[in-house]
C-alpha cells in the first residue's frame, strides 16, 4: 500500500460527563488514495462519530480524548482551527445523509456552488460559474447550465444528492467522508449514486470513507471494509475477504442476518441480544455477552485488532488461540 | 396460485388526490385542475395464510394502497373484498372486518404515542373491541402479548422512549396482534431498523404467521426482504401494478423490464467490487405521468405503441400477471 492519505491512529472519542464514556475506543484505520473504505456497524456503533472526528466536527459533549489523525502526512487533530478551516471543504469534504438539510433552501444551487468554489479556488465569478456547471455535468445532472438557477426544492431526491456531491467536489478534495449518502434514496437511485461515487474515486484518485449500514452498498462500492461494534474495531480488511470469510463472530452474525435473494430460508440467523449501551460495556470483549463462541478469557480480557492472513485485522480471542 | 377463496382481494382499486391550486388561482391563471393518480386500477388477491409482497420506489403508491386497505383513507374507485364480501373499511359499518385487519407502520418512533405507556397503546384495541372485559383482564392480555413478541410483561408499564427501535417495532406488532387479526398490513416494517434487528423482527413475524395463521401484505422497497418474506410478489410503478408473480418465478424470470432492472440493481453481497449497471433516469412525477406505459421513458425496449397505449395487466402462462406490450407481443 502506498503512503496512506488518511491515517487514524488509536483514535478515542469520549462523551464528557462526570464519568466520561468512551464512544470510540482505540480505532486504527488507514486509507490510500483512490481507495474506498467502508465503515459499517449498527446505530450507535460509532460510524458517524468516526467521520465527524476526521472532519473535526465533534461538538460538545463529544471530544477526542486520544489518538492521532493524519491527513497526507500532516497531523490534523491538533492543527489550529484556522488552518483546519482551510482544509475542510477544500482538501477534505463531506457528503451527508439527507440532501435536503445539507443544502440551503433559500439560495439557488448555482449560488451555493459558486460561493463554495470561490471560497476554495482563486477564480472570478464567471469562471466559478463555468466550473459550477462543469461540476453539475460531472455528477450527471442534465441541462446543467439552466439547473444552476434552480433552488434545492426543485430537484428530486436523487438529483439533490448529486448536487450535494457536486458541492463536495467543488474544492477538488482529496478525501471525501460520505456519511450514509444513499440511505434516504430509492434502490435504483442508490445504485446510480454509488456508481457515480465509484467512478469519481477512480477518475480523480480521491480517497473515500463510506459510512453505511448497508452491506450490499459495501460489497458493490468498497475496496476495504471496517466493522465497528460498540465503538471498537471488530474487523477490518479487503471487502472480499471480510464478506465471504468473516472471522469476527459479530461480522459473521451480521452478514448471516442479511436476507439474500433465492436463499429460501424459513428463519434468518439472528444474533441474540442487543449491542450494549456504552455506559454498560462488559470489561472484556464488548461482544462477549452475545457471542456463540465466548470463552472465559473473553469476559475479562479485551482483544486488540491484530493482523491475520489475507490482510485482515481481527479483534477476537478465537483467532489468538489458534 | 390456488383457486381457494382469497381472504383479501381488490379489483381496480384507485385513489386520486386533488392537488389543484385554489379556485381563484385557477380562474385567474387559467390553470386546470391537477389530479394525482396515486393508485390506478390495482387488482390482486391474497390467499389465506399467505404473504403478498409489494415492491416499488417512493411515490409508486405502496403506502396509499396500504392505507386504503386498512381503511385509513377511502379509495376513489374499485372494490376491496374480504373473505369474498365487498367491504368499505373507511366507514364504520364493518366492525368485525376492521378488527380483523390491522397495520404495522414503518416508523416505530412515530407510530406509538409517546405519552401513552405500552400498556395503554397495546391495551387500547382490546378495550375498544370489547375483547377485554375489565382493566385487570386487559393487563393480563397485554402481558401475554408482550411475551408473544419477545418482551417482558413488566415492560408494559414503560413508555416508548425507554425502548430501542427494534423493541418499539415489537410493541407495534403486539398492538396489531391485540385485536386477534387475520390480515396484517405491514408497511416497510423493518426499513428503520439495523440488519441484525431486522432479522429478529422478520423472524418474529414469520413465527406469528405460522402460529396464528395470519395473512400478510408485506410492503417494502427492499427486494431481498420481500423475497425472504413473500409467497407472491407484486411490483408497482407510478400507481400501477406492473407485474405480479409467485416469488421464485419473479426473481428467477422477471418479465416486466422494470422488474428486471430493479432486480439487477439490488445491492447484494454476491456482487463484490462490481457496481451494478444502474437504471437510468428517475421515477417521473405522478403529477405529470408519461402517456402510454408509465415506464416507457426509462425502458430500453419501448416503441411507438408503448408511448401511446397504456398496457393492461394480462395473465402469464405460469400464473401471475404482467402489464407490458413487449411481453404480450413476445418481444421481451
Amino acid at each position: 500500500m502506498s503512503a496512506p492519505l488518511l491515517d487514524i491512529r488509536d483514535l478515542s472519542v469520549e462523551l464528557a460527563r462526570t464519568a466520561p464514556l468512551k464512544v470510540l475506543d482505540g480505532i486504527n484505520l488507514q486509507l490510500a488514495p483512490g481507495e474506498i473504505l467502508g465503515v459499517v456497524g449498527e446505530s450507535g456503533a460509532g460510524k458517524s462519530v468516526t467521520g465527524a472526528a476526521v472532519m473535526r466536527l465533534l461538538t460538545r459533549p463529544l471530544r477526542q480524548s486520544g489518538g492521532e489523525i493524519w491527513f497526507d502526512g500532516t497531523r490534523i487533530d491538533t492543527m489550529p482551527e484556522a488552518r483546519m478551516q482551510k482544509l475542510r471543504g477544500k482538501e477534505i469534504a463531506m457528503i451527508f445523509q439527507d440532501p435536503l438539510t445539507a443544502l440551503n433552501p433559500v439560495f439557488t444551487v448555482g449560488q451555493q456552488l459558486i460561493q463554495t468554489i470561490r471560497q476554495h479556488l482563486p477564480l472570478d465569478h464567471a469562471a466559478a460559474r463555468a466550473r459550477a456547471a462543469d461540476l453539475l455535468r460531472e455528477v450527471g445532472i442534465p441541462s446543467a447550465e439552466e439547473r444552476l438557477e434552480n433552488y434545492p426544492h426543485e430537484f428530486s431526491g436523487g438529483m439533490r444528492q448529486r448536487v450535494v456531491i457536486a458541492l463536495a467536489l467543488a474544492g477538488e478534495p482529496r478525501l471525501i467522508i460520505a456519511d450514509e449518502p444513499t440511505t434516504a434514496l430509492d434502490v435504483s437511485i442508490q445504485a446510480q449514486i454509488i456508481a457515480l461515487l465509484v467512478e469519481l474515486t477512480r477518475t480523480r484518485g480521491m480517497g473515500v470513507v463510506l459510512i453505511t449500514h448497508d452491506m450490499g452498498v459495501i460489497a458493490e462500492a468498497c475496496d476495504r471494509v471496517a466493522v465497528l461494534y460498540a465503538g471498537r474495531l471488530a474487523e477490518v480488511g479487503p471487502v472480499r475477504e471480510v464478506l465471504t470469510a468473516p472471522r469476527h463472530p459479530y461480522s459473521r452474525g451480521l452478514i448471516a442476518a442479511i436476507p439474500r435473494v433465492g436463499a429460501r430460508l424459513a428463519m434468518l440467523p439472528q444474533i441474540p441480544g442487543t449491542m450494549p449501551r456504552i455506559d454498560a460495556l462488559p470489561p472484556g470483549c464488548a461482544f462477549a455477552p452475545r457471542c456463540p463462541f465466548v470463552m472465559e478469557h473473553c469476559k475479562t480480557h479485551r482483544p486488540e485488532a491484530t493482523p491475520r492472513a489475507g490482510g485482515v485485522q481481527v479483534a477476537c480471542w478465537l483467532e489468538e488461540g489458534q | 396460485m390456488t383457486t381457494e377463496q382469497p381472504l383479501v382481494s381488490v379489483e381496480n382499486l384507485s385513489r386520486r388526490f386533488d392537488v389543484s391550486p385554489p379556485w381563484i388561482t385557477r380562474k385567474l391563471a387559467r390553470q386546470p385542475r391537477r389530479i394525482v393518480r396515486a393508485l390506478d386500477d390495482v387488482s390482486f388477491a391474497i390467499q389465506p395464510k399467505r404473504t403478498l409482497g409489494l415492491v416499488g420506489e417512493s411515490g409508486c403508491g405502496k403506502s396509499t394502497l396500504a392505507r386504503c386497505l386498512a381503511g385509513l383513507m377511502p379509495p376513489s374507485g374499485g372494490v376491496m373484498r374480504y373473505a369474498g364480501r365487498p367491504v368499505d373499511l373507511a366507514t364504520k359499518n364493518e366492525p368485525k372486518v376492521r378488527r380483523a385487519v390491522q397495520m404495522v407502520f414503518q416508523d416505530p418512533y412515530a407510530s406509538l404515542n409517546p405519552r401513552w405507556s405500552v400498556e395503554e397503546s397495546v391495551g387500547d384495541p382490546l378495550l375498544a373491541f370489547g375483547l377485554a372485559k375489565s382493566r385487570a383482564e386487559m393487563r393480563e392480555m397485554v402481558g401475554a402479548l408482550m411475551v408473544e413478541v419477545g418482551l417482558s410483561p413488566k415492560d408494559a408499564r414503560k413508555y416508548p422512549h425507554q425502548f430501542s427501535g427494534g423493541q418499539r417495532q415489537r410493541i407495534a406488532v403486539a398492538r396489531a396482534l391485540a385485536s386477534r387479526p387475520e390480515f396484517l398490513i405491514c408497511d416497510e416494517p423493518t426499513s428503520a431498523l439495523d440488519v441484525s434487528v431486522q432479522a429478529a423482527v422478520l423472524n418474529l413475524m414469520r413465527r406469528l404467521q405460522d402460529e396464528y395463521g395470519l395473512t400478510y401484505l408485506f410492503i417494502s422497497h427492499n427486494l431481498t426482504v420481500v423475497d425472504h418474506m413473500s409467497d407472491d410478489v407484486g411490483v408497482m410503478y407510478l400507481g400501477r401494478l406492473v407485474e405480479l408473480q409467485p416469488t421464485e418465478s419473479l426473481f428467477d424470470a422477471p418479465r416486466h423490464p422494470y422488474t428486471q432492472l430493479l432486480i439487477q440493481t439490488v445491492p447484494s453481497l454476491d456482487t463484490i467490487g462490481r457496481a451494478s449497471a444502474p437504471l437510468k433516469g428517475e421515477v417521473p412525477s405522478p403529477l405529470n405521468p408519461p402517456s402510454g406505459c408509465a415506464f416507457n421513458p426509462r425502458c430500453p425496449f419501448a416503441n411507438e405503441r408503448c408511448r401511446i397505449e397504456r398496457p393492461e395487466a394480462t395473465a402469464l402462462p405460469g400464473g401471475g400477471v404482467v402489464a407490458c406490450h413487449g411481453v404480450q407481443e413476445g418481444r421481451i
